[in-house]
Protein backbone atom coordinates (compact mmCIF):
# COMPACT_ATOMS: atom_id res chain seq x y z
CA UNK A 1 0.00 0.00 0.00
CA UNK A 2 1.36 3.38 -0.86
CA UNK A 3 -0.31 6.31 1.02
CA UNK A 4 -0.06 10.21 0.68
CA UNK A 5 0.64 12.55 3.58
CA UNK A 6 -2.24 14.50 4.21
CA UNK A 7 -4.39 16.23 1.83
CA UNK A 8 -3.82 19.72 3.63
CA UNK A 9 -2.14 21.65 -0.48
CA UNK A 10 -2.72 18.90 -3.09
CA UNK A 11 -5.35 21.36 -4.92
CA UNK A 12 -5.95 18.78 -7.85
CA UNK A 13 -6.52 16.24 -6.00
CA UNK A 14 -9.11 17.85 -3.86
CA UNK A 15 -10.98 19.82 -6.91
CA UNK A 16 -11.29 16.06 -8.46
CA UNK A 17 -12.68 14.60 -4.69
CA UNK A 18 -15.16 17.30 -4.91
CA UNK A 19 -16.87 15.64 -7.47
CA UNK A 20 -17.61 12.53 -5.41
CA UNK A 21 -21.29 13.18 -4.05
CA UNK A 22 -19.96 12.85 -0.14
CA UNK A 23 -18.74 15.89 -0.64
CA UNK A 24 -20.56 17.79 -3.05
CA UNK A 25 -22.70 19.74 0.03
CA UNK A 26 -19.80 20.66 1.95
CA UNK A 27 -18.07 24.77 1.18
CA UNK A 28 -14.40 25.16 0.44
CA UNK A 29 -13.54 25.26 4.26
CA UNK A 30 -15.21 22.50 5.45
CA UNK A 31 -13.81 20.41 2.14
CA UNK A 32 -10.50 21.42 3.96
CA UNK A 33 -11.11 20.71 7.01
CA UNK A 34 -12.18 16.83 5.98
CA UNK A 35 -8.86 16.69 3.65
CA UNK A 36 -6.95 17.98 6.64
CA UNK A 37 -7.77 14.74 7.87
CA UNK A 38 -7.23 12.17 4.91
CA UNK A 39 -4.91 10.07 3.00
CA UNK A 40 -4.79 9.06 -0.57
CA UNK A 41 -3.94 5.14 -0.33
CA UNK A 42 -3.49 2.61 -3.16
CA UNK A 43 -3.49 -0.77 -3.09
CA UNK A 44 -2.00 -3.70 -5.70
CA UNK A 45 -4.59 -6.51 -6.23
CA UNK A 46 -5.37 -8.52 -3.42
CA UNK A 47 -3.94 -6.84 -1.06
CA UNK A 48 -5.89 -5.88 2.06
CA UNK A 49 -7.75 -2.95 2.76
CA UNK A 50 -9.24 -3.44 5.93
CA UNK A 51 -9.61 -6.67 8.24
CA UNK A 52 -12.34 -8.13 10.02
CA UNK A 53 -12.21 -7.42 13.67
CA UNK A 54 -9.53 -4.36 13.53
CA UNK A 55 -10.36 -1.25 14.87
CA UNK A 56 -9.27 2.25 13.20
CA UNK A 57 -11.03 5.55 12.55
CA UNK A 58 -10.86 6.00 9.00
CA UNK A 59 -13.83 5.66 6.01
CA UNK A 60 -12.94 4.65 2.51
CA UNK A 61 -13.93 6.18 -0.44
CA UNK A 62 -13.57 4.64 -3.87
CA UNK A 63 -12.08 6.55 -6.13
CA UNK A 64 -10.52 3.90 -8.94
CA UNK A 65 -10.47 0.44 -8.79
CA UNK A 66 -12.63 -2.49 -7.69
CA UNK A 67 -12.93 -3.74 -3.64
CA UNK A 68 -14.57 -7.13 -2.24
CA UNK A 69 -16.30 -6.78 0.99
CA UNK A 70 -16.23 -10.38 2.79
CA UNK A 71 -16.92 -11.99 6.27
CA UNK A 72 -15.36 -14.85 7.36
CA UNK A 73 -14.13 -15.62 3.80
CA UNK A 74 -16.92 -15.27 2.19
CA UNK A 75 -17.61 -12.58 -0.55
CA UNK A 76 -20.72 -10.49 0.75
CA UNK A 77 -20.33 -7.55 -1.59
CA UNK A 78 -18.24 -6.17 -4.57
CA UNK A 79 -17.71 -2.14 -4.64
CA UNK A 80 -16.22 -0.62 -7.76
CA UNK A 81 -18.00 2.94 -8.68
CA UNK A 82 -16.03 6.19 -8.08
CA UNK A 83 -17.36 7.72 -4.84
CA UNK A 84 -18.93 4.54 -3.53
CA UNK A 85 -18.01 4.45 0.38
CA UNK A 86 -16.77 1.90 2.83
CA UNK A 87 -15.92 1.46 6.61
CA UNK A 88 -19.03 3.43 7.95
CA UNK A 89 -19.83 0.74 9.99
CA UNK A 90 -17.31 0.51 12.18
CA UNK A 91 -17.28 4.48 12.35
CA UNK A 92 -21.08 4.36 13.19
CA UNK A 93 -21.41 2.53 16.60
CA UNK A 94 -17.53 2.86 17.43
CA UNK A 95 -17.64 -1.20 16.85
CA UNK A 96 -14.52 -3.06 15.59
CA UNK A 97 -14.57 -4.19 11.18
CA UNK A 98 -17.41 -6.20 11.03
CA UNK A 99 -15.82 -7.55 7.50
CA UNK A 100 -12.19 -7.61 5.60
CA UNK A 101 -12.27 -5.55 2.38
CA UNK A 102 -9.40 -6.42 -0.28
CA UNK A 103 -8.21 -4.67 -3.50
CA UNK A 104 -9.61 -6.80 -6.52
CA UNK A 105 -7.86 -5.09 -9.31
CA UNK A 106 -5.09 -2.04 -8.88
CA UNK A 107 -7.19 0.45 -6.58
CA UNK A 108 -7.01 3.88 -5.32
CA UNK A 109 -9.13 5.16 -1.81
CA UNK A 110 -9.71 8.19 0.19
CA UNK A 111 -9.14 7.32 3.52
CA UNK A 112 -11.06 9.92 5.66
CA UNK A 113 -9.85 10.25 9.32
CA UNK A 114 -13.75 10.05 11.26
CA UNK A 115 -11.95 11.84 13.90
CA UNK A 116 -12.84 14.72 12.05
CA UNK A 117 -16.39 14.36 13.49
CA UNK A 118 -14.83 14.58 16.80
CA UNK A 119 -13.29 17.90 16.10
CA UNK A 120 -15.59 19.94 13.78
CA UNK A 121 -16.38 23.68 15.24
CA UNK A 122 -19.10 24.25 16.96
CA UNK A 123 -20.71 26.15 14.25
CA UNK A 124 -20.20 23.31 11.42
CA UNK A 125 -21.36 20.51 13.63
CA UNK A 126 -24.67 20.03 13.06
CA UNK A 127 -24.61 20.81 9.08
CA UNK A 128 -21.73 18.59 8.65
CA UNK A 129 -23.59 15.45 10.89
CA UNK A 130 -26.75 16.20 9.19
CA UNK A 131 -24.85 15.45 6.05
CA UNK A 132 -22.51 12.76 6.99
CA UNK A 133 -25.59 10.58 8.93
CA UNK A 134 -27.77 10.84 6.21
CA UNK A 135 -25.44 9.80 3.91
CA UNK A 136 -24.42 7.01 6.37
CA UNK A 137 -28.11 5.93 6.72
CA UNK A 138 -28.94 5.81 3.22
CA UNK A 139 -25.99 3.90 2.80
CA UNK A 140 -26.65 1.16 5.18
CA UNK A 141 -30.32 1.58 4.63
CA UNK A 142 -29.62 0.17 0.75
CA UNK A 143 -27.34 -2.34 2.21
CA UNK A 144 -29.80 -3.32 4.78
CA UNK A 145 -32.12 -3.85 2.31
CA UNK A 146 -30.17 -5.66 -0.15
CA UNK A 147 -28.86 -8.27 2.74
CA UNK A 148 -32.64 -8.90 4.27
CA UNK A 149 -33.61 -9.74 0.81
CA UNK A 150 -30.93 -12.56 0.54
CA UNK A 151 -31.54 -13.74 4.17
CA UNK A 152 -34.78 -14.27 3.31
CA UNK A 153 -34.09 -15.91 -0.27
CA UNK A 154 -31.81 -18.37 1.45
CA UNK A 155 -33.47 -19.25 4.28
CA UNK A 156 -36.22 -20.15 1.97
CA UNK A 157 -34.02 -22.36 0.14
CA UNK A 158 -32.53 -23.89 3.20
CA UNK A 159 -35.91 -24.64 4.24
CA UNK A 160 -36.60 -26.61 1.33
CA UNK A 161 -33.42 -28.29 1.25
CA UNK A 162 -33.89 -28.92 4.77
CA UNK A 163 -37.32 -30.53 3.98
CA UNK A 164 -36.24 -32.98 0.68
CA UNK A 165 -33.12 -34.35 3.61
CA UNK A 166 -35.95 -34.94 5.80
CA UNK A 167 -37.41 -37.61 3.57
CA UNK A 168 -34.27 -39.26 2.64
CA UNK A 169 -33.07 -39.37 6.24
CA UNK A 170 -36.53 -41.51 7.11
CA UNK B 1 -56.29 -1.26 14.64
CA UNK B 2 -57.62 1.26 16.97
CA UNK B 3 -56.17 5.26 16.33
CA UNK B 4 -56.14 7.99 18.46
CA UNK B 5 -54.28 10.72 17.49
CA UNK B 6 -51.59 11.88 20.23
CA UNK B 7 -53.43 15.19 20.50
CA UNK B 8 -56.43 13.46 22.02
CA UNK B 9 -54.56 10.96 24.23
CA UNK B 10 -54.48 11.35 27.92
CA UNK B 11 -52.28 13.76 29.26
CA UNK B 12 -50.21 10.62 31.17
CA UNK B 13 -49.90 8.86 27.94
CA UNK B 14 -48.61 11.54 26.23
CA UNK B 15 -45.72 12.63 28.77
CA UNK B 16 -45.28 8.78 28.76
CA UNK B 17 -44.55 9.19 25.01
CA UNK B 18 -42.11 12.41 25.55
CA UNK B 19 -39.99 10.15 27.45
CA UNK B 20 -39.18 7.77 24.49
CA UNK B 21 -35.43 7.87 23.93
CA UNK B 22 -36.40 8.46 20.36
CA UNK B 23 -37.31 12.26 21.42
CA UNK B 24 -34.88 12.76 24.62
CA UNK B 25 -32.63 14.80 22.16
CA UNK B 26 -35.05 17.33 20.66
CA UNK B 27 -35.76 20.42 22.13
CA UNK B 28 -39.71 20.18 23.88
CA UNK B 29 -40.82 22.86 21.43
CA UNK B 30 -40.54 20.44 18.23
CA UNK B 31 -42.08 17.45 20.55
CA UNK B 32 -45.30 19.21 20.22
CA UNK B 33 -45.24 19.66 16.56
CA UNK B 34 -43.75 16.44 15.62
CA UNK B 35 -47.10 14.88 18.17
CA UNK B 36 -49.74 17.18 16.49
CA UNK B 37 -49.81 14.81 13.45
CA UNK B 38 -48.20 11.84 15.02
CA UNK B 39 -50.98 8.72 16.22
CA UNK B 40 -50.97 5.94 19.27
CA UNK B 41 -51.88 2.83 17.35
CA UNK B 42 -53.02 -0.42 19.07
CA UNK B 43 -53.54 -3.85 17.01
CA UNK B 44 -54.91 -7.73 18.02
CA UNK B 45 -52.84 -10.32 17.72
CA UNK B 46 -51.51 -11.27 14.26
CA UNK B 47 -52.73 -7.82 12.53
CA UNK B 48 -50.20 -6.33 9.90
CA UNK B 49 -48.67 -2.98 10.93
CA UNK B 50 -47.03 -2.58 7.82
CA UNK B 51 -47.61 -4.60 4.73
CA UNK B 52 -44.45 -5.36 2.45
CA UNK B 53 -43.92 -3.16 -0.91
CA UNK B 54 -46.38 -0.10 0.59
CA UNK B 55 -45.97 3.47 0.76
CA UNK B 56 -46.14 5.38 3.98
CA UNK B 57 -44.85 8.18 5.63
CA UNK B 58 -44.79 6.55 9.38
CA UNK B 59 -42.25 5.88 12.03
CA UNK B 60 -43.35 3.43 14.07
CA UNK B 61 -42.03 3.25 18.45
CA UNK B 62 -43.43 0.36 19.91
CA UNK B 63 -44.63 1.25 23.26
CA UNK B 64 -46.26 -2.57 24.51
CA UNK B 65 -46.21 -5.54 23.02
CA UNK B 66 -44.47 -7.54 20.73
CA UNK B 67 -44.06 -7.67 16.79
CA UNK B 68 -42.30 -9.70 14.24
CA UNK B 69 -40.64 -8.42 10.70
CA UNK B 70 -41.28 -10.74 7.55
CA UNK B 71 -39.87 -10.81 4.16
CA UNK B 72 -41.84 -12.94 1.97
CA UNK B 73 -43.02 -15.75 4.35
CA UNK B 74 -39.59 -15.72 6.30
CA UNK B 75 -39.45 -14.07 9.61
CA UNK B 76 -36.10 -11.67 10.04
CA UNK B 77 -36.50 -10.59 13.21
CA UNK B 78 -38.83 -9.75 16.01
CA UNK B 79 -38.78 -6.44 18.86
CA UNK B 80 -40.43 -6.66 22.07
CA UNK B 81 -38.50 -3.71 23.49
CA UNK B 82 -40.24 -0.64 24.46
CA UNK B 83 -38.95 1.97 22.61
CA UNK B 84 -37.86 -0.19 19.63
CA UNK B 85 -37.94 1.91 16.62
CA UNK B 86 -39.31 0.37 12.96
CA UNK B 87 -40.32 1.41 9.71
CA UNK B 88 -37.50 3.98 9.51
CA UNK B 89 -35.93 2.55 6.06
CA UNK B 90 -38.42 3.83 4.06
CA UNK B 91 -38.21 7.07 5.19
CA UNK B 92 -34.34 7.13 4.98
CA UNK B 93 -34.56 6.25 1.10
CA UNK B 94 -37.92 6.94 0.01
CA UNK B 95 -39.10 3.85 -1.09
CA UNK B 96 -41.58 1.56 -0.55
CA UNK B 97 -41.64 -0.60 2.83
CA UNK B 98 -39.04 -3.36 2.11
CA UNK B 99 -40.55 -6.21 4.93
CA UNK B 100 -44.12 -6.46 6.69
CA UNK B 101 -44.28 -6.16 10.15
CA UNK B 102 -47.04 -8.07 12.52
CA UNK B 103 -48.63 -7.95 16.01
CA UNK B 104 -47.07 -11.27 17.76
CA UNK B 105 -49.20 -10.29 20.61
CA UNK B 106 -51.63 -7.22 21.64
CA UNK B 107 -49.55 -4.61 20.55
CA UNK B 108 -49.40 -0.82 20.74
CA UNK B 109 -47.42 2.06 18.65
CA UNK B 110 -46.56 5.59 17.94
CA UNK B 111 -46.78 6.26 14.47
CA UNK B 112 -44.68 9.30 13.94
CA UNK B 113 -45.45 11.42 10.92
CA UNK B 114 -41.85 11.35 8.99
CA UNK B 115 -42.75 14.20 6.99
CA UNK B 116 -42.28 16.63 9.87
CA UNK B 117 -38.50 16.13 9.00
CA UNK B 118 -39.45 18.10 5.62
CA UNK B 119 -41.11 20.54 7.33
CA UNK B 120 -38.50 21.88 9.59
CA UNK B 121 -37.77 25.25 9.92
CA UNK B 122 -34.25 26.71 8.79
CA UNK B 123 -33.00 27.30 11.85
CA UNK B 124 -34.13 23.61 13.35
CA UNK B 125 -33.27 21.59 10.01
CA UNK B 126 -29.64 20.79 10.54
CA UNK B 127 -29.85 20.17 14.13
CA UNK B 128 -32.94 17.73 14.56
CA UNK B 129 -31.30 16.13 10.74
CA UNK B 130 -27.72 15.58 12.81
CA UNK B 131 -29.55 13.70 15.68
CA UNK B 132 -32.48 11.70 14.13
CA UNK B 133 -29.87 10.67 10.84
CA UNK B 134 -27.02 9.62 13.29
CA UNK B 135 -29.86 7.38 15.19
CA UNK B 136 -31.11 6.25 11.90
CA UNK B 137 -27.47 5.15 10.91
CA UNK B 138 -27.22 3.55 14.51
CA UNK B 139 -30.06 1.38 14.22
CA UNK B 140 -29.80 0.62 10.59
CA UNK B 141 -25.89 -0.05 11.18
CA UNK B 142 -27.12 -2.65 14.37
CA UNK B 143 -29.72 -4.47 12.01
CA UNK B 144 -26.78 -4.82 9.26
CA UNK B 145 -24.37 -6.26 11.46
CA UNK B 146 -26.77 -8.88 12.83
CA UNK B 147 -28.35 -9.80 9.25
CA UNK B 148 -24.73 -9.57 7.62
CA UNK B 149 -24.20 -12.23 10.59
CA UNK B 150 -27.30 -14.06 10.28
CA UNK B 151 -26.94 -14.35 6.48
CA UNK B 152 -23.12 -15.88 6.50
CA UNK B 153 -24.43 -18.49 9.42
CA UNK B 154 -27.20 -19.17 7.31
CA UNK B 155 -25.36 -19.81 3.61
CA UNK B 156 -22.89 -22.11 5.72
CA UNK B 157 -25.95 -24.54 6.98
CA UNK B 158 -27.35 -24.37 3.57
CA UNK B 159 -23.47 -25.34 2.15
CA UNK B 160 -23.81 -27.79 4.44
CA UNK B 161 -27.34 -29.56 4.07
CA UNK B 162 -26.87 -29.00 0.12
CA UNK B 163 -23.54 -31.33 0.62
CA UNK B 164 -25.43 -33.89 2.59
CA UNK B 165 -28.57 -33.76 0.14
CA UNK B 166 -25.91 -34.42 -2.93
CA UNK B 167 -24.73 -37.94 -1.01
CA UNK B 168 -28.35 -38.58 -0.39
CA UNK B 169 -29.27 -38.43 -4.05
CA UNK B 170 -26.00 -40.54 -5.22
Amino acid sequence: MKESAFLDRQETVIAALKEVSFFSNLDDRQLHDVFKMSKLRQYDPNEEIMSEGAYDSFIYILLTGEVRISKAGSVIARLHKTGEIFGELGIINYEPRSASVHAVAKTSCLAVDAAFLDNLLPHDRDVIYAIVYKLFSEIVAQRLRVTSQELASVKEELARVKEELSHYRR
Amino acid sequence: MKEIPVPESPRSMVEALKNLSFFSQLAPRLLDDIFRTSKVRHYERDEVIIPEGSFDHFIYILIAGHVRVMKGSEEISELSEIGDLFGELSIIDSSPRSASVMAVTQTSCMAVDASFLDHLLPGDRHGVHAIIYKLFSEIASTRLRVSSAELAAAREELAIAKKELTRYRR
